[in-house]
């Protein structure tokens, strides 16, 4: 009965040693795919003002993951300072307020180089569109 | 069946504030100059607390929180357009613009349309009716006004001044003139606004909405035949868009009405004020 069950146990123990192989064999590629992309993200992606043209205000939060260590920058598009940069992992995340008429694009920089790891757009929105003017009389 | 042949456009006008213009959309949405073509349209929910000037037939529809569904809308297409919006001074207005720049926009209405029209009423003046029927028939009487006319707006940095005259044209019931100014400030993603206007009633407007001929004279509602009038409103409010499609708005209006009207047997008050707030899905 003690064969028995240690028989038992022995062939569930293989089994799910033969299971977790692949397993263990994908781990570190899975680990290595995330490791070699860098990426960043923002939260809320969209303004919304009453009214094209108007500046709309907005709280963004950034976040991101780098695969090595390094000087990194958050840039905006158009703005000759980045709008914050760091060292290896010392921050993860950053909060700021946007203010714009325009959707804008952020990007994440490799300090230095400038090289563009990822970038994302905060886009600006309407509900009424916008007053423009014409001149000149018109009669029918 | 009666509700279906029922015409109501903005009865707080029939109530008492003599108003025109749609000044309350430009400065609920921010405007600061002529709008282009195009347009919008909503429905929207809207939650409002009424103290009425004008006497209802039901004493308890005085003054109370009335719920609403309401559709709005504008839309213009080389100068012409049509403006019905929620929150408007108005109604209905059909125009053309005849001119219009950056400053100034000047237009002609070839319709401004308010008040509200039951072909099932009875006439009050209809000696048949028993003394109780003429007094409903009197308080729920026709107060429809079609006008023509022109309207004049000059937009000044975050200020629009608006001045605008129309003539009844569907029974020639008088001249309505009106002198607005608002203004609109935006907080974050707030926009504040405030309207303050004056409405000149001739004599013919004010006795068609606030008088009682001879012949539809009642032991309760006394014969009465006021001159012309001026009354004044004012409005703050708020407009936030809560999503690219929704938004939410709250104003308070008050009106402060010309002895003329406020001695008017119809009267209850000689003021009037409405609390608004509501939420509309904007296509």
């Amino acid at each position: 009965m003690i064969m028995a069950n240690r028989n038992r146990i022995s062939r569930l123990l293989m089994a799910a040693a033969v299971l977790a192989l692949p397993l263990l064999s994908v781990a570190p590629a899975m680990a290595e795919t995330n490791a070699g992309k860098a990426w960043l993200k923002v939260s809320p992606g969209r303004c919304v003002a009453l009214r094209q043209g108007q500046i709309c205000h907005q709280a963004l939060s950034f976040s991101w993951g780098l695969p090595q260590s390094g000087e990194f920058c958050l840039r905006r598009a158009g703005n000759a300072e980045p709008e914050v940069c760091w060292t290896n992992s010392e921050r993860t995340s950053y909060k700021m307020r946007f203010e714009s008429v325009a959707s804008s694009e952020f990007a994440l920089v490799e300090r230095g180089s400038n090289t563009v790891l990822d970038k994302v757009v905060v886009e600006v929105a309407w509900v009424y569109k916008s007053s423009r003017s014409r001149s000149g009389w018109r009669i029918f | 069946m009666k509700a279906l042949k029922t015409l109501v456009l903005f009865s707080s006008f029939v109530a008492g504030s003599c108003f025109a213009g749609d000044i309350a959309t430009e400065v609920r949405t921010g405007s600061n100059s002529p709008a282009a073509d195009g347009g919008y349209f909503e429905l929207g929910l809207s939650l409002d607390y009424i103290d009425r000037a004008r006497l209802e037939e039901d004493p308890d529809d005085q003054d109370g929180v009335d719920v609403s569904i309401f559709a709005a809308g504008e839309y213009r297409y080389r100068n012409f357009f049509i403006e019905a919006s929620q929150g408007s001074f108005d109604g209905v207005n059909l125009g053309y613009t005849l001119f219009q720049n950056e400053r100034w926009s000047v237009d002609l209405l070839a319709a401004t349309v308010f008040g509200s029209l039951d072909d099932e009423n009875d006439d009050a003046d209809d000696p048949t009716l028993s003394e109780g029927e003429r007094d409903k028939a009197l308080l729920e009487r026709d107060s429809i006004y079609i006008g023509s006319g022109l309207r004049a707006t000059a937009y000044l940095d975050r200020y629009i001044l608006q001045a605008r005259v129309v003539h009844d044209v569907y029974e020639g019931n008088g001249l309505i003139a009106t002198l607005r100014l608002g203004r609109s400030w935006q907080h974050k993603n707030w926009n504040f606004h405030a309207v303050a206007g004056l409405e000149y009633g001739s004599a013919d407007a004010a006795e068609y909405f606030f008088g009682v001929t001879d012949a539809e004279a009642t032991a309760r509602f006394a014969a009465y035949t006021p001159d012309h009038a001026l009354s004044f409103t004012g409005e703050v409010g708020v407009t936030y868009p809560i999503s690219e499609h929704w938004v939410f708005r709250s104003a308070f209006r008050y009106s402060y009405l010309d002895d003329e009207v406020s001695d008017s047997p119809l009267m209850d008050s000689d003021s009037e004020f409405v609390f608004s707030n509501s939420i509309s899905y904007v296509f």
